[in-house]
């Protein structure tokens, strides 16, 4: 059975290109953007972008994360994705990850669509016979026709997006991570990907997606988490959330 | 699954898991050689062109620099300059082996040794569109390089053990520390001098000769540029390139398994 553990995660992220100005204590974030800002060992600026963190995901789960720019969402998404080694705490993932936090990764713009759709594949760990085998169906639910016999160069973000989704979809997956992907894509789309996660969900699948349009959160996610300078800020359902994060950044949710 | 720290043998299981994803890799590989010579008519075959242009023109005029003759010295060159290739393709392509794949590792926790299989198998695939000017020198010059040639699989698999821990640590280094992969390329283009390709290990004398037998690159050289001549590597040879494997791995075993987490974070 799938599960995702996080028992008092901490995650400090060495920025190497900038040492902390000398004799300067970074200071406490009184910025509304980015993490918190420590001096590590060797004088390298460090980003606490998770604090604390402990939640748990079940089966059908589909988590909504929230927070502003630079709050920790995609942290959080490639700590999970085990991408990252917390620096305090624990993690703990059972189940086969598929991630889609970046649309032009492992796409090659020179290739054409279907030869991304292998070398993705091969990436999310399919093997060259399943992805034969899905193709026809990942094809299918791009709804991108003849547009995967040209190279990618010619599509759209939009079309990537996609392209993209249609392929971590079709990894026999228990855990799909999504960074504001799944925004990119027009109504019919964002359809199409509400009806397969569904599906996700009812397998008894997770699902976390992270995204500043309330709209595709409210449609696709049945949880959501709020992250603010990388602390737990709310967990609970998606309107509970909105509301707080509503009220803390001072915006109207739609 | 994730939290447990880097232990050594972690480490060793990443190395074995990395075959599992032969797919890809030898998949990533291949579209490196194929798209490097995109549109082009002769695709990966300029890399056995620009070979057949070093054995011409090099071959020939070096052949009279050197005074031995041209049937000697051309094998003598084409043997030792595609070994040399595959060598210092190993080192500047394994300082990249993970700055190369940045987007990668930073989406997919794919095992890291992946990376260095691609580049691994990518400089296989290179050395073998060079090897295609190999066999036409044999055909040329008449030289019947059995039974000896069959130590150069052997020699191949050295090489091979030695691609990946070079990969593995000047990868993780050049993560950490980038003027370390400005300077080897620097480095191995002074290498090719002072390393046997264009001339003989046995003209230096006195000192000079420490240029040789200090070089730990005139030994993994001479590893397979002699069985592909048709001669045998001397038993001295074989201990160096044994004895570097194993330093090798000792060093970059315990350097890796306790930075390969990091390399996420530094990429």
């Amino acid at each position: 059975m799938a599960f995702v553990k996080l028992e008092d995660v901490t995650l400090d992220y060495p920025v190497l290109e900038s040492k902390a100005r000398k004799g300067q204590a970074p200071h406490q974030p009184t910025n509304a953007i980015g993490g918190q800002l420590a001096k590590g060992r060797a004088g390298y600026l460090l980003v606490r972008a998770l604090q604390n963190l402990s939640f748990t995901l079940e089966p059908g789960d589909r988590l909504a994360l929230v927070g502003h720019n630079g709050a920790g969402k995609s942290t959080l998404l490639r700590l999970m994705a085990g991408l990252y080694a917390p620096t305090f705490g624990r993690v703990t993932v059972q189940g086969r990850v598929a991630p889609l936090l970046n649309l032009g990764f492992g796409l090659d713009a020179e290739s054409t669509g279907y030869e991304n759709i292998l070398v993705r594949g091969l990436y999310l760990g399919m093997s060259r016979a399943e992805i034969k085998g899905k193709i026809d169906s990942i094809a299918e639910f791009s709804g991108l026709g003849d547009f995967l016999n040209l190279p990618m160069r010619t599509y759209s973000s939009g079309m990537r997006a996609r392209l993209g989704f249609a392929i971590s979809t079709h990894v026999d997956t228990d855990i799909l991570l999504l960074d504001e992907v799944v925004a990119t894509g027009d109504a019919s789309f964002i359809h199409k990907a509400n009806e397969k996660l569904e599906g996700f969900a009812r397998d008894a699948k997770i699902m976390v997606l992270a995204s500043h349009s309330n709209k595709v959160l409210r449609e696709l996610c049945n949880k959501a988490l709020m992250l603010e300078h990388g602390k737990l800020k709310a967990l609970g359902s998606v309107e509970e959330v909105l509301e707080v994060y509503k009220n803390a950044a001072g915006v109207s949710a739609d | 699954m994730r939290t447990s720290g880097s232990g050594l043998r972690e480490t060793l299981r990443e190395v074995r898991d990395g075959w599992r994803w032969h797919e890809l890799w030898l998949t990533l590989g291949w579209r490196d050689v194929r798209l490097r010579h995109r549109r082009s008519r002769l695709g990966p075959f300029w890399i056995s062109l620009s070979m057949a242009f070093v054995a011409a023109c090099i071959g020939t005029i070096y052949s009279a620099i050197m005074q031995v003759p041209a049937h000697e010295y051309i094998p003598y060159l084409v043997t030792g300059y595609m070994t040399w290739s595959l060598l210092s393709a190993f080192v500047t392509d394994g300082k990249d082996a993970f700055v190369a794949n940045a987007s990668a590792i930073r989406e997919i926790a794919v095992p890291g040794v992946v990376y260095v299989y691609r580049l691994l198998w990518r400089n296989v695939l290179i050395f073998g569109y060079s090897a295609l000017i190999y066999v036409a020198v044999l055909l040329v010059f008449q030289i019947w390089p059995f039974p000896e040639l069959l130590l150069a699989l052997p020699a191949f698999v050295l090489i091979l053990l030695n691609g990946i821990w070079l990969g593995l640590l000047l990868g993780l280094v050049n993560v950490r520390y980038r003027d370390f992969g400005h300077m080897i390329p620097n480095a191995m283009r002074l290498m090719f001098f002072i390393t046997p390709i264009l001339w003989y290990p046995d003209r230096m004398e006195g000192l000079r000769a420490l240029a040789v037998y200090l070089n730990p690159a005139y030994y993994m050289l001479e590893l397979l540029r002699a069985p592909l001549l048709g001669q045998t590597p001397a038993p001295l040879v074989w201990a160096v390139a044994i004895g570097l494997t194993v330093i090798g791995w000792s060093v970059t075993l315990p350097i890796y398994a306790y930075w390969r987490r990091r390399i996420t974070f530094w990429i």
